[in-house]
């Protein structure tokens, strides 16, 4: 487990990026397409389609996309449209015995995304037309990865691979990448919807400077000095060296990965891998938390979180997972008052993007680097 | 297909608005058949395709291929799917 104290002096100064990029709706919409929409992103988990048949509509930045579990089983990720007047397919999640069937005139796709018939399309009771060609009218789909239970997609088809994407992370996790996992399931799922820009959510989850006084309650045990920080190519974050696993009244505890190197037995990391999935791992448990840009200034976030052993999911063990998910839940509440507040801030007309700490501030500053060089590729301007 | 033009047509509608309100697909599919079958022994074969395609189109939504299979046949050899 590499260490990467200080990093920050030994890296490229970064400017800030200025208020505009944190607040306004234009430069938020060219965001989205520019960088979200040529990056590999987080859409999903891939719980939320569990077996076949299962379908579940995702938002990505109001674009409308399909999770599809297709009868054979295969992760699909296609745009939640119709190829006939644009009707969106699937409004919420529900498990399909058969084909995905348009609300509005019934034209009908299977799983794997062929148009299989176009009712009435040539007349009442003609279901072809000369111009209505079924073989290149299938369901559009996304190019799709999945790794460590989330399901990400590229856009625009022509990101590099997510192999090469997620590479010094699945390298740095090796530990953890490989093995199955498995999802906690409703009580270990949430949602918090949050008044920021996206960006501070990744800011804040990469450094460890706030925490003795955002999250007093760390501090008995998970004091500022048991932290390091994380620099990577595509992700930052921070680890712990003092993690603590909850223990049930009776001394019990979750079940932890087999065969894992000692330094994980008090070790944890948190990362951001960019742009939008913040990522813990923990001997005993992993979590993600999604974020979803509904718009400049607002932000979803979806929470999971997977246990290394299926005997986690047991009932004798629903104390745990409930205390962990609720604990967990309160992290990320108390990051609610900050977030939200760095976006007010935002709107201050002296505020020019404040300043980076070598030392404290190292990973945040890292996040503007390569979100920097990101915009710099696609002509967006964030000072 | 079988013809089945004994069925009484208020029955017929009522098990269609039964179906389409419980969101019955098997249902639908097989009570769009009896229709398309009612309107084929009729002699009104626009008003049987038409309820033929209706039939084939809640066959595939309720994921019963050996009921929409046939359907599927006899939308083909009328010349109505390819």
């Amino acid at each position: 487990m590499a260490v990467a104290l200080e990093v920050g002096r030994e890296t490229a100064p970064v400017t800030p990026l200025g208020n505009r990029a944190y607040t306004d709706p234009a430069f938020f919409r060219a965001e989205l397409d520019r960088l979200w929409g040529k990056s590999w992103v987080c859409l999903g988990f891939a719980h939320e389609v569990p077996e076949p048949g299962h379908v579940h509509p995702v938002s990505l930045g109001g674009k409308p996309l399909l999770l599809v579990r297709d009868h054979a089983g295969t992760l699909r990720v296609f745009w939640n449209v119709c190829r006939h007047r644009g009707m969106q397919l699937v409004s919420a999640p529900e498990r399909l015995a058969g084909v995905i069937r348009c609300p509005y005139h019934s034209w009908c796709y299977a799983l794997e995304g062929a148009l299989k018939v176009t009712p009435h399309v040539g007349g009442p009771g003609l279901n072809i037309d000369p111009a209505i060609d079924r073989a290149v009218l299938g369901l559009v789909p996304v190019r799709t990865a999945e790794w460590l239970g989330c399901v990400f997609v590229d856009l625009s088809g022509a990101a590099p691979s997510f192999a090469e994407h997620v590479a010094p992370l699945a390298r740095r996790w090796a530990d953890f990448a490989d093995r199955p996992l498995h999802a906690g399931g409703t009580d270990c799922s949430f949602a918090l919807e949050v008044g920021t820009n996206w960006k501070l959510a990744v800011e804040n989850y990469c450094e460890s400077y706030h925490l003795p006084w955002v999250h007093p309650g760390l501090n008995s045990y998970s004091r500022l000095e048991d932290h390091y920080t994380i620099i990577e190519a595509g992700f930052a974050g921070q680890g712990t060296l003092a993690y603590r696993p909850l223990l049930a009244a009776d001394g019990g505890r979750l079940p932890a990965f087999t065969g894992l190197p000692e330094t994980w037995t008090e070790g944890a990391e948190y990362v951001a891998l960019y742009p939008n999935l913040l990522l813990g791992v923990h001997k005993d448990h992993t979590f993600a938390l999604r974020l979803e840009p509904l718009a400049a200034d607002r932000t979803r976030e979806h929470v999971a979180i997977w246990f290394a052993d299926p005997a986690a999911l047991q009932p004798q063990h629903a104390g745990l997972r409930q205390r962990l998910a609720a604990l967990w839940r309160e992290v990320f509440e108390e990051d609610i008052g900050v977030v939200e507040g760095m976006q007010q801030g935002r709107h201050a007309d002296a505020f020019d993007g404040g300043v980076f700490s070598p030392v404290m501030d190292a990973a945040t500053a890292a996040f503007h680097g390569w979100i920097t060089k990101r915009y710099r590729e696609t002509g967006l301007h964030g000072d | 297909m079988a013809i089945e033009a004994s069925i009484d047509p208020t029955a017929l509608d009522n098990r269609l608005q039964r179906a389409a309100s419980c969101g019955d697909a098997r249902d639908l599919a097989l009570a769009y058949r009896l229709a398309a079958d009612r309107a084929d022994h009729a002699g009104r074969t626009d008003e049987a395709g038409f309820f033929l395609t209706h039939a084939y189109v809640w066959a595939l939504v309720a994921g019963e291929t050996p009921l929409a299979e046939p359907l599927a046949r006899a939308l083909r050899h009328q010349g109505r799917l390819d």
